[in-house]
This record gives structure tokens, sequence and C-alpha cells, in this order.
């Protein structure tokens, strides 16, 4: 915020000077470049109200309510095929709901394109990771900040300085993601030659680039080690500490325990308990739905 | 021979398939050697071949001898190298291989003979034996992970390119287009260089000015294709559109020539073709994009079907008779003949020379930024891609668009060198031989795709017998191609940062550190089959 000479141009971190050089203060404000950061904790941030989905016969989301409030890590578990995904798809305007509606900042997510509800603020990351593999991990960052771009076909025909600009500032602030969430060093690789665990980080990466105020994290500890989970912790920690809001949907529960403000629990389409970790792992509805527990098949009806 | 194990794996005697490869290769090779000499002298049991066939060049000649030691070479070299246990035995053995069963084949084109058929098989058999063994061999195994990796030639040369700083690279390029511009001054006549030349079967420079369209068409298509991944094969609709737009305004015979009477003409209809073409992408594009894959091919394939049968069949576009006198760009020589005529070829070669710069810049401009970057998401993967914010139905609408307009820039020049228009020039075929270019060549690359465009167009003309067969040859090398090197002859690799060269700098300290894509095809496949795993 301070040099503005440079800023003029879009540039965010001192040019000419090796990435790992670059002080970690710089790496965070280049991070928080541009975003509404510490917004009012607390207030709600996405509503869920009374979504039901339907596919023909099957309904895979019944009379679901809840709310993600803004500043939080909530957590969306539940044994497979409880509806997590679906929410999630219903979220990002991938499915329309059948009956009910979903609230997003004040505007109903409805008919938008998948396109500009990613504009409005949600972020998301894939369950079975989709990363542009021919583009090396710094251009599929870039594809990410584009979402607030503006240079069409004209504008980059014509290298306006509205292009070099967003070109400039676009660079910078991915190089500053990438370290963000710590896989600089092979940036410049392809990211279908990327490591797994990096495939990872490069998503959550992308996604930040949009510049979401709710970023959803579809199943991000999937085939870590445990070790590999704790600084995953780690980093969701560090960008709700960025101002973002997380959603997280997790199959290990010691991972959601440990990183979670409040807990949803699906199970079978339908929402069966909501609260802290602590009131979620007494809650007798979710350990049967989970263990299988005394009730047996009781919890589905 | 055990002394010679690698530290990094540890690697077992060569499979005995192997070994009887390197054999069949080496003896491949010696009769290459010894055709290669027959032929150069004029002896042996090609002398019978050769009297009784049409008549051929010294160029034919030499390009044959060539080709026989090419293969030869690398039959031995695979050979000797199967005795090492190197793991580019394989590659050198492939390729041998393949050049033989190319050339015998070629040679069976070129004469047509019973004997060159016998001949043919003697070559093309063993060969083919060695390419079974190469294949059957369990090379991971034995030759350790590295044969996968890509061809450390073409890496190097990347590298070498990358890491070159902007100004040489000009350079280059600039000595790239003075070599293109003074082609075609090199006559037969002149020693090596003067095998290009493609008289006295098709007259040079209108060989090179084919050449240079279909270049520019390539370009155009590889923008669709390469980038975008959107399978066109009408793209032959949009070059027949520009080509109609300036018979019917400029043509003697059409009763709407606007322009004719203007020495501009020409000039005048090549903004007003290509507007016309954008529009008509645009046209096609906005109900078919929401097609994916194979659906969008089949649309695009009656699109290019529609254009043809209406030229066919609407009275006013004169179907089979066409539009004769067509405009021609002004300028007149010293002694008041016309610069731009249907004989000189030369003025229109480096016209579209001229053009293709243009197209090459303008579409790098697009190709580093943010339209590029959705191109290439929506290539990878559209669901993704619309999900992080591109939206991708405009930008697909954009690659039909610009790609159209360039097919539709190419139209104007085929028409006003030929300066005939009729129905006949635009079938499927030609809109495949387009696809075949830019496959070829190596989707989203654009030195490979011209490269591609100038092999399909230039080569039936270069070998003059061989042009009828031009649909089976393309064919088989495409099928050869797409067994062997999915990316095509160069394969893509877009730069997509406008300031990526700076950026992977301040990251690695070096040049980015590229290796080849597997393409565009490539890629969808890898998608699905993970998909539906």
């Amino acid at each position: 915020m301070t040099s503005s000479a440079s800023e003029a141009d879009g540039q965010l971190l001192p040019a000419d000077v090796p990435l790992d050089e670059v002080s970690d203060e710089q790496i965070v404000a280049a991070v928080g470049e541009h975003r509404e950061a510490s917004v009012a904790t607390g207030e709600s941030l996405l509503v869920l109200d009374a979504v039901t989905l339907r596919f023909g016969g099957l309904t895979a989301l019944d009379d679901v309510s809840f709310d993600v409030r803004r500043g939080e890590i909530l957590g969306l578990i539940g044994p497979n095929g409880a509806g997590k995904t679906t929410c999630f798809n219903v979220m990002t305007g991938v499915y329309r709901p059948t009956s009910g509606k979903v609230v997003f900042d004040g505007r109903v997510i409805k008919r938008q394109a998948k396109h500009t509800i990613t504009r409005m603020g949600i972020a998301r990351t894939f369950q079975n990771i989709r990363l542009f593999g021919e583009m090396t991990a710094l251009e599929n960052v870039v594809v990410g900040t584009d979402a607030r771009h503006h240079t069409s076909v004209p504008g980059a025909l014509g290298r306006t300085r509205r292009h070099f600009h967003e070109e400039r500032s676009a660079v910078d602030r991915a190089m500053a993601l990438l370290r963000f969430v710590g896989i600089a060093d092979r940036s410049a690789e392809k990211a279908r030659n990327l490591p797994y665990g990096y495939q990872r980080r490069l998503e959550i990466a992308r996604a930040l680039a949009t510049e979401p105020k709710l970023l959803c994290l579809d199943e991000p500890a999937a085939g870590f080690n445990p070790a590999e989970k704790d600084e995953l912790v780690e980093l969701i920690k560090q960008i709700r500490g960025e101002g973002y809001t997380v959603l997280l949907i997790e199959h290990d529960m010691r991972l959601v325990m440990g990183v979670c403000d409040r807990i949803v629990v699906l199970e079978f389409g339908h929402k069966i308990a909501e609260g802290s970790p602590e009131e979620i792992r007494n809650d007798k509805a979710v350990v049967a739905a989970y263990l299988g527990g005394e009730e047996d098949d009781d919890g589905a009806a | 021979m055990t002394a010679i194990e690698t530290s990094t794996t540890p690697r077992k005697t060569a499979p005995a398939v192997l070994r009887a490869g390197a054999v069949v290769g080496l003896l491949v090779a010696v009769m290459s050697i010894g055709a290669a000499v027959a032929v150069a002298f004029d002896i042996g049991p090609a002398h019978s071949a050769r009297a009784a066939a049409r008549a051929r060049t010294t160029g034919d000649v030499v390009v044959g001898v060539v080709m026989a030691l090419l293969e030869a070479g690398l039959l031995a070299f695979g050979a000797f190298l199967v005795q090492r246990r190197d793991g580019r035995a394989r590659s050198a053995l492939m390729y041998g291989a393949s050049l033989t069963i190319g050339s015998s084949l070629f040679w069976l084109l070129v004469q047509q003979k019973l004997s060159t058929l016998l001949w043919a098989i003697g070559f093309a058999v063993p060969a083919l034996a060695v390419l079974v063994a190469v294949f059957v061999a369990p090379a991971t195994r034995w030759f350790g992970a590295e044969y996968t990796a890509p061809s450390p030639r073409v890496s190097r040369l990347r590298l070498w390119w990358n890491a070159l700083p902007r100004a040489q690279q000009w350079l280059w390029s600039l000595i790239a287009v003075a070599i293109a511009v003074v082609l075609p001054f090199i006559g037969t006549g002149v020693p090596l260089l003067g095998l290009i030349n493609s008289e006295p079967g098709f007259d040079f420079p209108i060989a090179l000015f084919d050449a240079s369209y279909y270049a520019l068409i390539a370009l155009g298509l590889n923008v669709v294709i390469g980038q975008a991944g959107l399978l066109d094969l009408g793209y032959v609709g949009f070059f027949a559109i520009g080509a109609y737009v300036v018979a019917l305004l400029t043509s003697s015979d059409s009763s709407i020539r606007a322009f004719s009477h203007t020495p501009w003409a020409w000039i005048i209809c090549v903004p007003v073709a290509m507007a016309i073409t954008m529009l008509s992408g645009l046209v096609l594009g906005a109900p078919t994009l929401r097609l994916r894959g194979d659906y969008l091919a089949i649309v695009t394939l009656g699109f290019g079907e529609i254009v043809r049968l209406l030229a066919d069949n609407l009275p006013g576009l004169r179907g089979n008779v066409g539009f004769q006198n067509l405009a021609q760009p002004p300028g007149h020589h010293s002694d008041g003949t016309a610069i731009f005529s249907q004989t000189d070829g030369k003025p229109w070669y480096w016209l579209t020379i001229g053009l293709i710069i243009v197209v090459l810049l303008l579409v790098g401009n697009l190709e580093r930024s943010r339209v590029g970057r959705a191109w290439v998401a929506i290539r990878e993967d559209e669901d993704a891609a619309e999900i992080m914010g591109v939206p991708t139905f405009k930008f697909k609408l954009w690659a039909f668009v610009i790609g159209a307009a360039i097919g539709g820039l190419s139209g104007t020049l085929f028409a006003g060198q030929i300066g005939f228009v009729n129905n006949q020039k635009f079938d499927p075929a030609t809109s495949i031989l387009f696809v075949a270019a830019v496959v070829l060549g190596g989707a989203g690359n654009k030195v490979g795709v011209m490269l591609g465009a100038f092999l399909v167009s230039f080569i039936p003309y270069r070998f003059n017998s061989i042009y009828n067969e031009k649909g089976l040859i393309f064919g088989i090398a495409l099928i050869a191609l797409m067994l062997f090197r999915t990316q095509g002859l160069l394969g893509a690799r877009q730069r997509l940062l406008t300031y990526g060269r700076s950026a992977y700098h301040r990251i690695t300290g070096g040049p980015e550190a590229l290796d080849t894509g597997k393409g565009a095809f490539a890629t969808d496949v890898t998608k699905s089959s993970i998909g539906e795993a």
C-alpha cells in the first residue's frame, strides 16, 4: 500500500528479486492485495435456506438449511454419499436447487453463469484434482487471477495499458500465492508433472487467486499422510487468518475437529447435526451415523 | 559387455526378440546401402524398374540415396546400441524401420510398377518385423524408464531457444524469414538446395504460394483446434466464404460486383471478407459451441458441407461454372505488366509471408494474455475453467471468430492468385487436409502447424507422381504419428504469460524448464480415461 508508483503498473512484488528471497511480509501483502480483508466476522456470508435437490426420484438434498459465517472455518462432514459434494455443487451453481434458495453475500444464487458466481466470491477446489495439466503451476494460478480481469480479445490484441497492468499484477500475485501455499519451488513445472501433494496445494492457490470471500475445499486432505495433514491444517488456519471464510468437506475426523470452528453433519441428504466440534463429538445421531452405533440404521429415517 | 552397467538402474541382458530385431535391422541396413548404391549408379535390381519408370529428376535419385543411407544408418546404429544395451536403441530401430517402410511405400507410389512392388515388399516386411520386435520387447524393464522421456535432442533445442535473449530470438526469426523470402530464387540447378524445387513438375513460386496460404490456414485453425481444443472439421467453409466474397464483389461474371472498377478492389475485399467470415463464425458458433468434442466436430463438418452445397446449388454462386477475372492487388512493373498476376507466384508468396508475420504477432499477443490462458484452460478442462471464472462460451466463440477471420483472409489470397473461383476446391477432403496439417505439425505449436501445412501442401507438388495418392500418404503418416508421437512433429507448448520470461527467471533463476507437451488431443484422451476410471 505504500509504494504507489509500482502499484500503478500492477507490480506487487519487487522486480528482479528471486522469488525465494522475497520477504514473508511482502508475500502476505501481495496475497491479500485488493481483497476486502478483515470483514466483519460472525454475520452470515452464505445461507442455505431449505434447499432440496432431486434428481428424478432420488432426493440428494432434503430441506437442508445452514449458514456459513464470515471469518469462520465451517466443516461439512458426513458418510459417503451424504450429499456433501452435491451441497458444494449447489453453492457453486453447478446444480440448481429444486426448491429453497442459496443466498451469498446478500444475493440469491439462481441462474447466474458459473463464472459469474465465482466472480461473486465463491471459489472451490475439486475432490478429484482438476488442474490444467499442460499449464505450468504459475499459469494455473494466473488463470484464477483472470477471474477478476477484464482484458478480452481487443485489449489483448492492442496490448492496452490495462492488459499490461493486469498481467504484471497477476504474475506477482500468483507467485506470492504459490509461496503462500508452499509450492513455489516447482511453480515453473507443468501441473501434471507435480507430485500429488503439490497438486492439491496448487488447487488451493488457484482458488485463492480468484479473490474469493468464501473458499470451499472439497476433501483437500484426501491421500495425505498425517504429517502432510498437519501442514494442511496449518495452511487452512493461515488462510482464515488472512480474512478468508473457509468451508471444508473432509472425511478425516481428527483434521475436521482440529481445524473447524463449527461443523455441519449431513447424512442421506439430511442435516442431522450442527454445532461446535465438541458438540458434534458428543452428538448421538452423528456417532450413530459414523460408527453404526447402538441405534443401527435408525439415523437414516 | 557386462562391464558397462550404469550405476542408476541395473539392466538385464537384451531380450532375445530385440536382439533378433537388431539382426534383421542390420540386414535391412546392408540392403538399404546396396539399394542406395544401385540407385546412385543406376545398376542392379533397381535398374530395370528405373528404366521402365516415368522420367525422374536427379533430385529424386538423390532423395532416394539420402533416404536409403539414413535408414541404413539408423538401423545399423540401433543394432549397435542393442549390443551396448543403450536406451536409445529402441528409438533408433523404430525410426529406421519406419523410414524404411515409408521409403518403400514412397518408391512404390513413384514408380507404380510390379517390379517395384516386389522390391518394396523385400524392404518393408523385414522392417515391419523390426518394428514388431521393438514393440514386443519389454523395454521399460530392460532400458529403465528413460526411453519414455521426451527426446533429449528436442528438449535441448527448446532450452537453447528459451535461454536466448529476446534480441537474439528476433534475429534468428529474421534469418528464418529471410530464408523464406529468397526461397523462390532457388532454381533446380542449385546444388543440393535445388532439390527442394518442384519444377519441372509444378511451378515452384506458385507451389510456395500454395504452401504459404496453407500455413496461414493452419495458423487460423490452430487457434481453434490447438489452443481452444475445439475440433473444427468444416474450416474449409470459412476459406470458401473468403474466396467467394472476392469473387462476388470483383468478378466480371458477378451481378453484384461492387468494386471492380477501382485498382484497390482486392484490397477492399480483404476486410469485407474477413468481416463476413467472422460473422459466419459467430452464426455457426453461437448455437453449436454448447456441444463438445465429437458432436462439435460433426456439426462443423456439416457447416463446411452446407457452404459447399450452397456454392453448388445457388444460381447466384454459379456452381461449377464459377467466377472469372477476379480482382488482384494493385501495382505494375516498370514494363507495365501487373505485379500480382496468375502466372507469377512470387509477389503472392511474399504478400502471404507478410500477412503470416502479422497474424503470428497478433495471435502471439492473444496467446500471452487472458485470452490465450482461457483457451488452454478450456482445452484442458472446460468445467474446471468455468468454475475458475473463465467465461468459457465467450472465449470459445472468440476462438471460432478469430479462426474464421484468418480462414477468410486465406480464402481471399487463394481467390486473388487463381483469379477464378468455383465449387471445386472446398470439399470435406480439403477440410480434413487442413486438420491434418495442424495435427501433423503439432496442434498448439505455431511453428509446428506451419511446418505441417508446408509438408501437406508442398510434398504433393514436389513429388508430382504421388499427387493423387496424397490422401493415402498423409493418412498413413497421421496414423503413424498418432501411434508414435501424439503431440505431432513439434509438441505443443504455449507461453501464456506476458511477463512469463521475468517471472520464470525469478522462480528458477534460469529459463523455464519445458518439456514437450502431449498436445491438444492427448490431453483429451487422458482426461476422459481418468474420468471413467
